[in-house]
């Protein structure tokens, strides 16, 4: 696997990325997951797999300032990078030829 | 509000979280907490969060060591090959080189502080390794037992065999494939230059076929040969013999030796080895006669377990036989027998103690030493916190910046066990040197390969344990708080003070423990010297005189007279006090005994008959080793003849017979159970610890002798000169009297009792130099922990001094500070001594192992030491310059 290559679960968070639109909090994408894909999730995975996203280039994040009214300080929230975008087209398509060209798989019933 | 998340476990994540990440990771947590409690209630969304404690705790702090997304991020963080890698590693010890060699004091005093340790326990190690762990040079040695006859109704759990019990066990088991027996004797060689004593082992065929020994040249007895009418005239030659006397010739087997007058038949010739083989010069046949007799104790005996039999079978089968012989013969009444594994034929019980404690010892030492060099690179690491902190700052991951600290101690490590090594060379070669001629095998003690895998395994494990401490103390969190503040600011870090204390607290725990375990021993040692001998030993000489054995009564009554004119021509001789001879000497440890009883008493009980030593001695004995016959009178040359026997008491055997009562005059029956002679007492002797000195006094009875009847007697000189200078004038009235005779094991008594306590002294030197050496590190590091201190705090001390402290309330202040860990490690040290000094029990005499003397003066001797070591750096602290001080602010 080339070192551009995402694992399964990065791929999940990045996908939740996108699907939360805009920016978001760590507990939002570990939301968005559970729900998504109907298992517990570790908030401790995503957070690594967040931070190492970001490294990565495909995410970044930013500390929001505290809205008025709001107090505390400000908190992280993350976004899609375009480059996470471009990686998430680039996989859609792999897993597209991939299915075009092979028989389609039969649903476990 | 609603959404609070549990406390506790906050707490606990914002404690484990560095706080690079933790505002962010708490911010998640409280964010799913809020979530989960407006979906599924408080109480769910509490488990929860507590539930995700572990996750982070070990996902995302370790994913902060390793230097990935969470580490420290680096400028630039290049993906290593494996080659790229490995220059790494070389880069960085080439970079730990040059910080080594840029700071040469440091670097000598870590490499000799490793050295120490790990040159001791080469060297230890090398000694346990030979002497306790070799296997013995025999096949399937844990096939091999000793075996012992118990006797219930004397109260004797194991004693030699007699010959016909051994002869009837050898017929009659089940269990063994071969069982020996084996004797001493002594006999003279005859010819070349001087006759030479030989000692000489009388075994049976089974012995040497019990053990497996394949002859280097010739054969081993064959079966048959230890039976009467065979010729007794064939000798196997000990390898020792074989080299020194015969030159190491193999045409040596099939030639006729004189020995004892008379030609005997070499037969072969055995390998080198220990035990049994080295034991004699020569081995010959024991023989079986027709009628063997059950009273004399004399054969130790082995055997080989057949295949698959083991030891307990053995002993039920060896007891059926036992008792069978019991219920047959009058005279074995109450036999048993004792069948024990051979692991003890090398080493005795004793040595084996003290070598594990030795051992114990070397272990502490390289910890002590560990723990110092942990400190010096904790110190120096602390120095050098600016250093790494802008390694990490320029984009070093962790794993470089440990790397680094490692590959350094690494080569510490590696020049300490090279040091090491060369030390414990020394080491050993000194122990050979010293050897006290009872510890088997000492000669054999070499480092081999498995010494040097223990060295080097120690070394590793010392170095990467003490570079990583720390390593790990890296700021990556506070870098810039590090690069702001320097050096300063991690002097004050209460953690790192702390560990450092802790360390000097054990290695001075530590090194009360040997410290105590020296005392003991050097003041068992003393007592043993101490002890009241009863017999003196100032300018007195003892030789032995060999003389072949007298065949009939003739040569018996010759070889008397021969005796009695030497010990008068040596009696006659200016330079000589006094003389006398005696069949056995003083301090062997072991001796001939037989049960006593006093005839005009009610007998004892078989099992409560007292054992006494017994010794056959010519007149003049006592005056000439300076014992006081406290009643009656000295042997006459008439008392020789006289029936019945007359004999000279031990004040302790006429105590036991007749307590408060006169013993002269009485009746006293000897080998009680046995022969039961009867015997007029004439006289009573002081008590002696003839023995052993760490013995209670002997008791002895004394018959009289003119140095015939039993070959090779022991003449006892007392001079008023130097008794070596003696031994000239000794050979040239022999060798008028009997020709060709020689004199062997001569040594003053002085040399003899020296010798007796040679393997104590040994072991207490060994434990006293460990414990000096320990005391060294620990002092060395109480120091070093205090003035590097001190050094950090010169402007602190200086503020204080500025501010009107006085001199002596910073001294106070700093021997506090240096004497807080010392205090404790003395308390720690006292507690593990008590525990640990179990183990020394056997090797104690004369003092308890909880001997509060011994405890103080330790704790006292490492308590003033300490002081001064903290002094110094104190001192140092009271000079100094208050204005320097703050101007390097």
């Amino acid at each position: 696997m080339s070192r551009n290559a995402l694992g399964e679960f990065e791929h999940h968070v990045l996908l939740a990325l996108v699907r939360l639109g805009g920016r978001a909090r760590g507990a939002a994408v570990v939301l968005e997951l559970e729900d998504a894909t109907r298992r517990t999730v570790s908030p401790a995975a995503v957070f690594v797999a967040l931070r190492r996203l970001e490294q990565r280039g495909y995410a970044r994040s930013t500390k929001r300032e505290p809205r008025p009214g709001e107090g505390g300080r400000g908190k992280r929230e993350f976004q899609i990078t375009s480059a996470g975008t471009a990686r998430l087209a680039d996989s859609r398509r792999t897993f597209e030829r991939l299915w075009g060209t092979g028989r389609p798989v039969a649903e476990p019933s | 509000m609603n959404g609070v998340p549990p406390r506790f476990a906050a707490a606990v994540l914002r404690w484990i979280l560095p706080a690079s990440i933790r505002d962010d990771a708490l911010d998640d947590l409280s964010d799913g907490h809020a979530l989960r409690v407006a979906r599924a209630g408080r109480r769910a969304a509490d488990r929860w969060y507590w539930r995700q404690v572990p996750g982070f705790a070990l996902r995302v702090r370790l994913a902060t060591l390793t230097g990935g997304p969470l580490g420290p991020r680096p400028v630039c963080q290049p993906a290593l090959t494996g080659s790229e890698r490995m220059t790494t590693i070389i880069a960085d010890l080439r970079y730990g080189a040059r910080g080594l060699s840029r700071n040469a004091a440091f670097t000598a005093i870590a490499v000799f502080t490793l050295a120490l340790g790990i040159g001791a326990n080469a060297a230890i190690f090398s000694v346990v390794r030979t002497v306790l762990l070799r296997p013995l040079p025999f096949p399937e040695p844990e096939r091999l037992v000793q075996v012992w006859e118990s006797r219930r109704d004397r109260g004797w759990d194991q004693s030699s065999f007699t010959h016909a019990n051994f002869w009837d066990a050898t017929d009659m088991n089940r269990s063994f494939s071969a069982m020996g027996a084996m004797t001493w004797g002594s006999i003279t060689l005859a010819g070349r230059d001087n006759p030479e004593r030989l000692s000489v082992a009388y075994v049976t065929t089974g012995f040497l076929r019990a053990l497996g020994v394949t002859p280097v040249a010739g054969r081993v007895f064959a079966d048959g040969e230890d039976r009467v009418g065979s010729d007794s005239r064939i000798t196997v030659l000990s390898h020792g013999v074989w080299t020194r006397q015969f030159g190491s010739d193999r045409s040596i087997v099939g030639r006729a030796i004189a020995l004892g007058g008379q030609d005997y038949r070499v037969i072969g010739v055995l390998p080198a080895g220990t035990p049994w083989l080295d034991a004699a010069d020569l081995f010959m046949p024991l023989q079986r006669g027709p009628n063997e007799d059950r009273d004399s104790f004399e054969l130790s005996v082995i055997a080989r377990l057949k295949p698959g039999v083991t030891i307990d079978a053995a002993r039920t089968d060896l007891g059926r036989v036992a008792s069978q012989i019991a219920s047959q013969y009058r005279e074995a009444k109450g036999m048993g027998v004792r069948i024990e594994p051979s692991d003890d034929w090398v080493a005795s019980d004793t040595l084996r103690r003290a070598l594990w404690v030795l051992m114990a010892a070397v272990g502490f030492l390289l910890l002590i030493a560990c723990v110092n060099l942990a400190n010096m690179l904790l110190a120096r690491s602390t120095g050098r916190i600016r250093e790494r902190a802008m390694r990490a700052a320029l984009g070093a991951t962790r794993g470089r910046v440990v790397q680094t600290a490692v590959a350094e101690a690494l080569l510490l490590g590696a020049l300490g066990a090279m040091v090491g090594l060369a030390m414990a060379f020394g080491v050993v070669r000194l122990l050979r040197a010293f050897d006290p001629g009872d510890i088997p095998r000492l000669s054999e003690v070499s480092i081999d390969g498995s010494v040097l895998a223990v060295t080097v395994g120690a070394a590793l494990v010392t170095s990467i344990v003490t570079g990583l401490a720390p390593a790990l103390r890296t700021p990556y969190h506070d870098i810039i708080v590090a690069l702001r503040e320097g050096e300063r600011s991690v002097v004050g870090n209460r953690r790192a003070v702390g560990m450092r204390g802790a360390l000097v607290s054990l290695e001075v725990a530590l090194s009360l423990v040997l410290l105590v375990g020296a005392g003991l021993l050097i003041r068992s040692f003393t007592a043993v010297l101490d002890v009241d001998r009863g017999f003196q030993t100032e300018n007195r000489v003892l030789f032995q005189v060999n003389l072949p054995d007298p065949h009939n009564e003739a040569e018996t009554i010759q070889l008397g007279a021969t005796m009695t004119q030497l010990k008068t021509r040596l009696q006659a001789l200016p330079q000589v006090t006094s003389a006398a001879a005696v069949s056995m000497r003083m301090l062997r440890g072991t001796g001939t005994g037989m049960g006593f009883a006093a005839q005009d008493k009610p007998a004892p009980p078989d099992d409560a008959v007292p054992w006494a030593g017994w010794r056959m001695i010519t007149p003049d004995y006592f005056k000439t080793i300076g014992v006081r016959i406290v009643a009656g009178r000295d042997f006459t040359p008439q008392d020789l003849l006289a029936r019945p026997w007359r004999v000279i008491i031990s004040q302790r055997v006429a105590e036991r017979l007749w307590p408060g009562e006169n013993a002269v005059g009485r009746n006293i029956i000897l080998w009680k159970g046995q022969s039961e002679n009867v015997a007029e007492v004439i006289g009573v002797a002081a008590d002696m610890r003839d023995w052993d000195l760490a013995d209670t006094p002997t008791l002895a009875v004394y018959m009289p002798y003119n140095g015939g009847g039993m070959s090779s007697p022991y003449f006892v000189v007392h001079t008023n000169a130097s008794p070596s200078a003696l031994i000239p004038t000794v050979r040239s009235i022999l060798a008028e009297l009997a020709p060709g005779a020689p004199i062997s094991n001569v040594r003053s008594l002085n040399e003899l009792v020296w010798q007796s306590v040679a393997a104590r002294r040994f072991t207490m030197l060994l434990l006293a130099a460990l414990a000096s050496v320990a005391l060294l590190l620990a002092l060395a590091g109480v120091y070093g922990v205090l003035s590097y201190s001190v050094s950090r705090r010169r402007t602190e001390i200086g503020m204080r001094m500025a501010l009107g402290a006085s001199r002596s309330s910073v001294l106070r202040l700093v021997l506090s500070q240096g004497m807080r860990p010392v205090v404790l490690g003395l308390l720690a040290g006292v507690l593990g001594a008590f525990v640990l000094s179990r183990y020394m029990t056997t090797l104690l005499f004369g003092v308890g192992r909880l001997d509060v003397p011994t405890y103080a003066g330790v704790a006292a001797l490492l308590g003033v030491t300490a002081i001064l070591a903290c002094y110094l750096p104190a001192r140092d602290a009271m000079r100094v310059d208050v204005l320097t001080a703050i101007r390097e602010e």
